[in-house]
This record gives structure tokens, sequence and C-alpha cells, in this order.
């Protein structure tokens, strides 16, 4: 069976042409024959898949499916909690944990009919990888095993992309869904911050964390969406927007589409591969020729953001695991290790002017927005480096395109928009105000039905 | 004045975080520091009286009765 997306596959369950049993033997045979190269797994859970799609293929032949979803195999990152389930946030430090209840996006995706395929690995706490110090070996890019996926949801990104399963679950402190979009080559959307419930979820640092869906395509990403979307009490900060249909706002078409380009982020402030800056400059191009109209933003530099961000996720990080840091340091990856020593250097004062600058940023982003409806910039600096290439302080190597999003919760959106010369996957960010995630998942949808790099996958897999 | 984080400093910095840390750990800590520095730096900027940290209660109906 060819690798298909979750509209395909819900468009030929629905005309029952499919069971959600045999698309689940088609993912289970991908996954058997992929998980010893790809390590996107730390525990599959192939039960539990063929009682949930033999569930769903039952209820579909009686009463047809309830929604795009029903017995769609999917993946949950391992920083989500799942009832009966072990679930160590890829650490030692909580091995054996099982939860006695789902995190909220779990039971949100069960209830759609979901097929639960496993664990997907995750950088340690969803933060510092790759380490190769876990109890789980690092995820690995399906389009080349010796490159990154980037992180933190790495075997969410290498699983869609590898067809393994349709979408999976990501979260994204400063760039965890979308890093692994772009390196992946997939689709992943961070939400409005507040839009999809925390609840039952690991921390990474709590005013930065976003849970969202990554999948094949923007159109698959609204559908997830759709599902995942809406207040719950039992986050508290979770919004009480109104939800639209997402999928219907999907037109195909961006007349009078106002888009605004963040030029000096991936031009001046960190120059990105030509690869990426082609893949931009051809989105312009696309998006023009859909309706839109484009002109150049101005706000703070890359660098400020990335600043910003990161003290704030350093401190807050430190915070949530200040206990196991006193009592159970070395039971951490060096990677993760050296993320908590840096709590020790952050000042409570520095933390404050932090988040007061965070405050004037928003501002600014709000104001620079005030006359368009998205910003695009590079979702990642070029394709996937390789695995042993990643510097030891990464925090510090470079900013980072994604954390500017994470510091105003604005929605963001990574679409693959080429290829480089590696034959790895570059990407384009599109962002949008706060509570118009459908507004960005129509620009992405627009953009990869005009255009045809949804054609390809891996080798791998192809 | 670009601060200078001395080894008696960070030794109480990290005890005052009640973190251990190697020899080699402390080293490497250090080496990053002026990394750390600068994105102090940047945080502080001239800023206007918006720039508190806004943080609001949210009161509900229930708080109010």
């Amino acid at each position: 069976m060819s690798i298909l997306t979750i509209a395909e596959a819900a468009s030929l369950i629905a005309a029952k042409k499919l069971s959600p049993v045999e698309l689940t033997r088609a993912c289970l045979d991908r996954l058997h024959a992929t998980e010893a190269t790809l390590h996107a797994f730390v525990l599959p859970t192939e039960e539990r898949a063929l009682a949930d799609a033999k569930a769903a293929e039952a209820a579909i032949m009686k009463s047809g499916p309830s929604g795009p979803l029903h017995g769609i195999p999917i993946g949950l990152k391992d920083i989500v909690n799942t009832a009966g389930i072990e679930t160590t946030c890829g650490s030692k430090i909580l091995a054996g944990n099982v939860p006695e209840t789902d995190a909220a996006c779990a039971a949100k995706l069960a209830a759609a009919g979901t097929v639960l395929m496993g664990k997907l690995t995750t950088h340690e706490f969803a933060d510092g990888g790759p380490s190769f110090d876990l109890p789980k070996p690092p995820a690995r890019n399906p389009w080349n095993p010796d490159h990154f996926t980037a992180g933190s949801s790495s075997g969410t990104g290498a699983a869609v992309a590898a067809g393994v399963i349709l979408c999976g679950i990501g979260t994204d402190t400063g760039g965890s869904i979308r890093g692994p979009a772009a390196l992946c080559g997939i689709a992943g959307l961070k939400p409005t911050y507040g839009l999809v419930s925390r609840a039952g979820v690991a921390p990474a640092a709590f005013s930065l964390d976003h849970i969202g869906p990554m999948a094949w395509t923007s159109e698959d990403c609204a559908i997830m969406l759709q599902a995942l979307a809406g207040h719950d009490p039992s986050d508290p900060a979770s919004a009480t927007q109104p939800v639209p249909d997402y999928r219907a706002a999907l037109t195909g078409e961006l007349k009078g589409v106002r888009v605004g380009v963040i030029r000096h982020f991936h031009e001046d402030d960190y120059k990105v591969e030509p690869a990426v800056q082609a893949g931009i400059d051809h989105a312009l191009s696309v998006f023009r020729s859909l309706g839109a109209t484009i002109s150049d933003v101005t706000v703070s530099s890359l660098q400020d953001w990335h600043a910003c961000g990161s003290l704030i996720s350093i401190t807050e990080r430190a915070a949530a695991y200040e206990e196991w840091a006193q009592t159970r340091l070395g039971d951490f990856s060096e990677r993760y290790q050296r993320r908590l020593h840096l709590g020790a250097l952050v000042s409570g004062v520095d933390y404050v002017q932090a988040v007061r600058r965070r405050r004037e940023l928003r501002s600014e982003l709000q104001a620079a927005m005030r006359d368009l409806d998205v910003v695009i910039t590079a979702g990642a600096p070029g394709e996937a480096p390789r695995m042993d290439a990643i510097p030891k302080w990464d925090l510090f190597d470079k900013p980072n395109f994604t954390m500017p999003f994470n510091v105003t919760g604005y929605p963001a959106l990574c679409v693959c928009s080429g290829f480089g010369p590696g034959g790895l996957p570059v990407s384009t960010q599109i962002v949008g105000k706060p509570f118009q995630d459908a507004l960005v998942l129509r620009v992405g949808d627009a953009f990869e039905k005009a255009t045809d790099w949804r054609s390809r996958r891996p080798a791998l897999v192809a | 004045m670009k601060p200078t984080l001395t080894d008696p400093a960070l030794d109480y910095l990290l005890q005052s975080a009640g973190l251990t840390l190697t020899d080699a750990e402390k080293a490497d800590l250090k080496s990053i520091n002026d990394g750390l520095t600068a994105m102090k730096a940047r945080v502080r900027q001239t800023r206007g009286h918006m720039a508190e940290l806004a943080h609001t209660y949210g009161f509900t109906p229930e708080d109010l009765t």
C-alpha cells in the first residue's frame, strides 16, 4: 500500500474502500522495516494498535466513521501521559512510570477514534538532544539516517516522514514541532499559546510550551487540530476562544491575503543556506500567484528574540526540574545536565528582565502585523546537519528561527519548500496573529497544493 | 564592564542552586559564560512603562462573591 495522507485515508475509509485494520497493518509493516534504522519509537504499541484498528473497523462498519481521524494510525511523543502505557520522557528518571490517565491531547485523539501505534522518541524531557546516553537511541532522519531530525519531537518527525504514522503529537517550547517538521520535510503547527491543552504533558518551560499537530500536509494538521483545540480547565493557560472549522478554511486561494516577510531574520541576522532562501523566494512567488500581496517587515534582531526566549526557557526548566537536578542529576543525559547547570547562572533579575523584554517584543510584532495577515521567514537555517555535527552547547551556536513565535505565542507552521543539494528538505515558516491558526493553515495548504513538494517521500520508504 | 565568573562565584551559584558538579563540568559551564552574558545584555535594553510582567489574575465570578 502506498503511503496515504489522513485526508486520503479518511476518504477511502468513509467509502469503505480501505479498512482501518488494513491501513494499520501497512503502517506496522513500515514500522518493522524502518525502526532499526530510524529509532522513531521508544515504545511501539502493536497490540494496542491492532485492537484500536479492529474497534474502529467494527464501529465504522456499523455506523460509518465518526470523523476523519477514525481508524487513523498515530503516535504520541513520549512526554505525553498515556494511561497504562509507560511514559518516560525519554529519561532514566522516569523508567517504569505508568500514568493512570491520558493527557488531554491523548484522550482527545483516542476519542476521535485514532489508532495508537506507540510512544515516539523525544529528546530527554523535550530538550537538549541528540543524546547517546539515554535508555533509547536518538531518532534519525528518514531522508538520510546519518543526519539529525532536530528535536525535541524527533520521533514524530521521523515517523511521519517515513509514513509509519499518518500524524503525531509534538510539543514546542522553542521550535520542537517546527524544527523536526523542517528537517524531516513534513508540516508541523505550533498552535496559538493556550489553544491546545497541556494537561498531562511534561513541562519544558511553562510559559513557552505548546502542544500541536505534525503530519505530512497542512490539511492533515488542520484535521488533527480540529480534534485537539478547545478550552480545558485542567490547563491553567488554556484559552477560551471558540474553535473554528479549520479544514473548511482551506480554500486553496490567497486572494487579498497580506503577507509580510521578516527578511532580515534569514538574510542578515543569520544568513540561511541558498536552498532555504530559494525555497522562501519560491514560496513568495507562489503566494503572489495565488492572489496574496507581499511586503517586507522589520522587527528586532533574531538574536534578541533568541536571547529572550532562551533565558526564559533556561529558568523555567530549572524550576520545573529543580528537585531531580538536586537529587538525581547524574541520571539525566550529559546534554540535559548541561541545560540544568545553566539555571544556576541565570538570576531572578535576569529572568524578570527577559519577561519584560518579551512583553516589548510581543508589542513589536503586534504593531508590525497591524496591516498584515501572516509573516514568513525560514523554518531552519539549512538542511539537516549530520548527527555527529551538533555542537555541545547548541544554544549558543546560532539563533533559532522558531523561538520568536514561542516568545509571542503566535501560531506558526513549517512547511516543506524544497530540497537542498544533499537531498534533504528545507522549510518555510508561516506565522499568523493569535487564534488565526486557520489562516496559517490555509496559506500552508494553498502552497502545498500549488507545488509538488508533497509528492516526494524518503527513498527509505518510497 | 563585562562581569567575570570567578571560581568562588561559580561555586557559590552552584551551591545556591543545590547542584554538585565535577571540576570538568564547572570548566565547561564557565566556557559559555560569555555567551550567556551576551544574552542577558540583549534583554536589558531601554524599555517603556508597558514592559511589566503583566500578570493577570483571571478572577472568576466565584472570586468576586
